[in-house]
């Protein structure tokens, strides 16, 4: 695992679910490379290369990202609507991870393409097996797509590297 | 001449008639009684020198007696035989007149005069042989012989050849009474006085023996001919016979007439004389038949002209009837004419719509006069408020005759607007075509006004449940964003509490001494709790918002899956399942299926105590057939009195420390009952058990919109 590369986007505004979170994945190692958002705007520049992160590439794309659904400026659906309506970042797999056990947001996650959706629960132990697996899954056993077809898809050579 | 006879007069010929054959009978029996006792005095009568023959005197029995069996009037058995015995009589009497006849012409001797009696020589007249009859008799005996054979035999027009034969007897014997008065000296054609005598009589009785026929008609008729008649020839002939026996007398002695032609004169002139007055009581018939026939005219006219009298006066009478009849059906009409214009507005128009009578309430209500309403259209109270259609559709109705009914807006004269409810009625000739139009109509001004009133405080409680409406909608907006905040925001601080409190017992445990750490612990607990009752509570809230999705569902499949989801409740324990056979419903299954699962999970809790659970689930009809769903248990149940409580939101019978929960699932389970349209209690008893009673409706529901609205209904 390249430790250049980045492994987690994640999107939260509240301060203790950070601190939570954060402490759940690396107690359980998880993740060396986390990038935190604290609003949707910040994780949209962040993904799109752009603002504070132009000199981000494209062709380092987070292998995960945890979406909040409710975060300032930009709130989690737009976020995951662009992202997953771009052809550079719709691969990127988005798992949302939010309060909400709302059926509408439910839904409305899936059908922007969400690749995943997780209720947090309100158990600290079940909050930090949740997570545990979810970082399992995504950054371990699961396949993500190669940076090279990846770069092929987003229709244009960077020459960053 | 054929009139009526006078019974009398018939009787007494009838009497006649039997008396003239016992005459003869009883003439011939003395005569020939005297020539076997040879009496001559009995056949001859006179001091005559001609006696009566034997055999003439046995005819003269013998006619005797068939005229008296052939008599007329009584009933009289052995009719044949009787008939027999008169016509053999009669036969007899024929076969012995010819013979004799035929011994005159011929001068035969057939042997038949002595057969009764023998006749000495010198009885005998001088030329003619004894006990021969004389040839007026035998010529007599043919004639009645016969005419007693067909006595009751009549010709087509109405002859009886047996009274002229009677007649022609009668002169026969007058002829041989003349031959025995006249003749200087007797010869073969002398008749004995008996024998001529009983001639005339018996002539006389055949006729008078059908009294009522041909001659014997004209001897009984009660016409004014037929009286001249009875009266006029026995006077004529009575004239003729005393003038007649001297002129006789002298012609013979001195004109040197012979008897035999002073006899035919006499006859002659009788004969003529009967014809002559005969025929003039034709003719005394015919103008009293006339002036019957006229008197039957003026009697038939004036029985007519009575009937015509009577019919008319009948005529009359039910003219006067119908005529009291017609008042009393007027008066009526006019009473009920005087109820209807008390009650309605009354107006007849003609066809084509121009008024023809108003009645006083239509002028009060219209406010015109009626000399200004007579012979105007409707139109002139025209409020403009109906469309043209209005009246063209009412103009069709009323047109075609029939009866048209509905409510019209007019103006009165000073503008004022009042409301009527109008029959229209069209008269119709016998075809069906309108003659006029009727309208009956009744003010419902304040009727119109009230409902106006009412229509407006309709609009207004519309208006008024919009607002609230929308007031509600609003609010549920508000409320699903309050839900969706408190599931979204209010689960982050619990997460947060629960989160750093296990930090904390985690990384610091070791330096916490053992109170610190139990105070951690139940803050964990209360975490915990907070978040499984914001969980329910969002469900309960939620159950609201859902649209209900009724399809026929499987109950008994349900509850075994319920039952299995429950599996792990039941480790350790003793729970007997003791499952109904349930129906499959119209419900929705999600919600449904919740309520098993609420109501089976509390009775598995509420059983906990039980070393034997005993968890039941049935139905049974109601009155109306709709199924009734039971979950009964033997648990702890509960207090009746705190039964209004079993229902609410965080209402709880039990302690928390005995029985877990929230104090929603019940809640949650009469909401979806509520849902469906049903309804449901519970029954119990402490210690005993408890039942639980759920209906879920019928068909279709009223569905809550997803928005919390109250959907349908109209106020």
């Amino acid at each position: 695992m390249n430790s250049d590369a980045l492994d987690i986007l994640l999107a939260e505004d509240s301060q203790d679910d950070l601190d939570l979170a954060l402490h759940t994945l690396r107690r359980e190692k998880l993740a060396n490379n986390i990038f935190v958002a604290r609003d949707g705007e910040e994780a949209l520049d962040f993904l799109f290369c752009r603002g504070a992160f132009t000199h981000r590439s494209f062709d380092h794309p987070p292998k995960l990202v945890l979406l909040d659904l409710k975060l300032p400026k930009v709130d989690g659906l737009e976020v995951l609507k662009q992202v997953k309506s771009d052809p550079r970042t719709k691969v990127i797999p988005v798992v949302i991870m939010t309060s909400s056990k709302e059926e509408r947001d439910l839904v409305a996650s899936y059908h922007l393409g969400a690749n995943s959706y997780i209720q947090k629960p309100v158990d600290f132990e079940q909050f930090r097996e949740t997570v545990k697996t979810v970082g399992l899954y995504w950054l371990v056993i699961n396949q993500p797509p190669v940076v090279e077809s990846f770069q092929h898809l987003a229709g244009r050579a960077d020459d960053h590297h | 001449m054929n009139g009526r006879s006078d019974p009398r007069l018939v009787q007494r010929l009838s009497v006649f008639a039997s008396t003239a054959a016992v005459f003869a009978v009883v003439a011939g029996l003395s005569a020939l009684a005297g020539w076997k006792l040879h009496i001559a005095a009995l056949a001859t009568w006179v001091a005559a020198p001609v006696r009566i023959v034997p055999n003439a005197a046995a005819c003269m029995v013998l006619l005797g007696v068939s005229l008296w069996l052939q008599r007329k009037g009584h009933i009289q058995p052995f009719a044949r035989i009787r008939k027999l015995a008169a016509k053999s009589s009669a036969g007899i009497v024929c076969l012995v007149g010819l013979l004799s006849l035929a011994e005159h012409v011929f001068g035969w001797d057939l042997g038949i005069d002595q057969l009764l009696a023998v006749v000495p020589t010198a009885e005998a007249i001088p030329g003619v042989r004894p006990g021969l009859m004389a040839t007026i008799a035998a010529l007599n005996f043919l004639v009645l012989g016969p005419a007693l054979l067909l006595l009751d035999w009549k010709t087509r027009r109405d002859h009886w050849p047996a009274q002229f034969l009677s007649l022609g007897a009668a002169i026969g014997a007058i002829f041989g009474f003349f031959a025995l008065v006249l003749q200087p000296r007797a010869s073969g054609i002398t008749m004995a006085l008996p024998a001529a005598v009983t001639f005339f009589v018996l002539a006389c009785g055949l006729v008078c023996s059908r009294a009522t026929w041909a001659i014997g008609g004209l001897l009984t008729s009660q016409n004014a001919g037929a009286r001249l008649l009875r009266s006029v020839i026995p006077a004529a002939l009575l004239v003729l016979g005393l003038i007649g026996w001297p002129v006789s007398k002298a012609l013979l002695t001195e004109a040197h007439f012979t008897w035999v032609e002073a006899s035919l004169l006499a006859i002659f002139c009788g004969t003529m004389l009967t014809g002559f007055v005969t025929w003039i009581a034709f003719i005394v018939d015919r103008s009293d038949a006339l002036n019957a026939e006229l008197e039957r005219r003026v009697a038939e006219r004036t029985a007519a002209l009575q009937s015509e009298a009577t019919e008319r006066m009948l005529a009359q009478e039910a003219l006067k009837e119908s005529l009291a009849t017609s008042e009393a059906a007027l008066k009526e009409l006019a009473d009920q004419k005087f109820a209807l214009d008390q009650h309605a507005i009354v107006a007849v128009t003609d066809i084509q719509g121009t008024i023809t009578y108003v009645n006083d309430k239509f002028c009060a209500i219209s406010q015109y006069s009626r000399e200004e309403l007579i012979g105007q259209n409707h139109r002139i109270l025209n409020s403009g408020h109906h469309p043209k259609e209005f009246f063209q559709q009412m103009y069709h109705t009323i047109g075609s005759g029939q009866v048209w009914h509905g409510e019209i807006r007019n103006r009165a004269k000073d503008g004022s607007i009042y409301w009527v409810d109008a029959t229209i009625v069209p008269f119709v000739d016998s075809g069906g075509k309108p003659l006029q139009y009727v309208a009956i109509r009744t003010d419902i001004t304040e009727r119109k006004l009230a409902e106006e009133v009412i229509r407006q405080l309709n609009d207004e409680l519309e208006q008024r449940v919009g607002e609230r409406t929308a007031q509600l909608e609003a609010a549920n907006q508000e409320l699903e964003a309050f839900s969706y905040s408190v599931s979204h925001d209010l689960r982050a601080p619990l997460r947060h509490v629960s989160g750093f409190s296990q930090l904390l017992v985690e990384e610091f445990g070791v330096t916490l001494d053992p109170g610190a750490r139990h105070y951690l612990d139940r803050i964990q607990a209360g975490t915990q709790e907070m978040g499984l009752l914001v969980d329910e509570l969002l469900n309960l809230a939620r159950l609201g918002r859902y649209p209900l999705s009724r399809q026929a569902t499987k109950l008994n499949t349900m509850v075994a899956e319920v039952i299995t989801i429950l599996q792990p409740e039941t480790e350790g324990r003793q729970v007997e399942w003791v499952i109904g056979d349930l129906p499959a419903v119209e419900c929705d299954p999600v919600l449904v299926r919740q309520i098993f699962q609420n109501l089976l999970s509390n009775a598995l809790k509420f059983t906990r105590p039980r070393a034997h659970a005993v968890i039941e689930v049935n139905h049974k009809k109601q009155t109306d057939g709709q199924p009734v769903f039971i979950v009964r248990d033997n648990g702890i149940g509960f207090n009746m009195k705190y039964v209004d409580k079993l229902f609410g939101v965080f209402q709880r019978l039990h302690r928390t420390e005995d029985f877990e929960g929230t104090g929603i699932g019940l809640a949650t389970v009469q909401r979806i009952v509520h849902k469906h349209g049903g309804r449901v209690w519970a029954e119990a008893e402490l210690d005993k058990g408890a039942a639980f009673y759920f209906t879920l409706g019928v068909g279709k529901q009223v569905e809550t919109k997803s928005n919390g609205a109250t959907a349908g209904g109209r106020l």
